[in-house]
């Protein structure tokens, strides 16, 4: 009897669980892993540019104007260089920024309700 | 050939993305029942792609003292606790929610709004307990390990727990 209720209990505590096999699901993990990823390495390249334009700035610190033009110039070329090298990335973070079509709306909620 | 968790996580340590693939498979589904107990449903998937996330960064921590499924279930508990915190009020608003449109047809469905709610009722940590234990079939020694409690806490919340959601399905035994 108390193992009949607990196994009933254990059904109704389990009766939205989600399929057992959910590649949508992996593939949300997936995307997620790969955005962190973007985003340490467009920091650390960030930094890493900051870092190189402070040393370069220090060690000919006589020179400071055209160090500063140089400096400009690196972090330009480092960020537009990380965005190009993960271009798949930036597009889709772009896509998000942008405010969605309705068609695009749409979608997403039936694909919420599918969920 | 298929590998057992803690090679999984060993193979994860070293990169191993099929590995990765194949540790997501196998455990999300438990994953996901238990969060989907302790916090809303878009909330639990959430916190469980969060829960395989931090298992991939770091699956160099896991020590092979408790079984993995309880590594991971510990992960997933601790985000559910932050979660839990976060969004308190938004829960009870979504409580109200379920409350009203819980599905009214079918002999069972009654029944599982009944445990719903009961579960509901319940503090976090009971709630926990009962999700591991009952629903996911893990040892009241795993469940311990996994939410980091006594073994005797843990006996505690689940009879406790047992006789409440008993309770709600009109059973008195």
């Amino acid at each position: 009897m108390s193992t009949d209720i607990d196994a009933r209990i254990a059904t109704l505590l389990r009766h939205d669980a989600p399929a057992r096999q959910d590649p949508m699901f992996r593939l949300r993990v997936l995307k997620r892993r790969e955005q962190q990823r973007f985003q340490r390495k467009l920091l650390l390249l960030g930094l890493a540019a900051l870092a190189v334009v402070a040393a370069v700035g220090i060690g000919y610190g006589a020179r400071v104007a055209l160090m500063e033009q140089l400096g400009v110039v690196l972090l330009c070329a480092t960020l537009i260089g990380s965005c190009v090298w993960h271009a798949p990335v930036v597009a889709h973070f772009v896509g998000r920024a942008r405010p969605p079509k309705k068609s695009d709306a749409a979608a997403s909620a039936q694909h919420r309700d599918d969920d | 050939m298929d590998l057992d968790d803690a090679a999984l996580l060993v193979a994860i340590r070293e990169g191993s993305e099929h590995a990765f693939n194949r540790l997501i498979d196998r455990h999300q589904q438990g994953v996901r029942v238990f969060l989907r107990g302790l916090a809303s449903r878009a909330d639990a998937d959430d916190i469980a792609q969060e829960t395989f996330l931090v298992a991939w960064s770091q699956a160099g921590r896991y020590r092979g003292g408790a079984s993995v499924r309880s590594w991971l279930f510990a992960i997933a508990w601790r985000k559910a606790k932050d979660n839990h915190r976060r969004v308190f009020r938004r829960r009870q608003r979504e409580a109200g929610y379920l409350e009203a449109a819980a599905p009214a047809d079918g002999p069972s469905a009654e029944e599982h709004l009944a445990v719903t709610q009961a579960l509901q009722s319940l503090p976090l940590d009971q709630r926990a307990a009962i999700l591991l234990c009952l629903a996911e079939g893990l040892t009241h020694t795993e469940a311990a390990e996994a939410l980091e409690m006594p073994l005797g806490t843990i006996k505690s919340h689940v009879s406790r727990g047992r006789d409440r959601l008993r309770a709600a399905l009109g059973d008195s035994s």
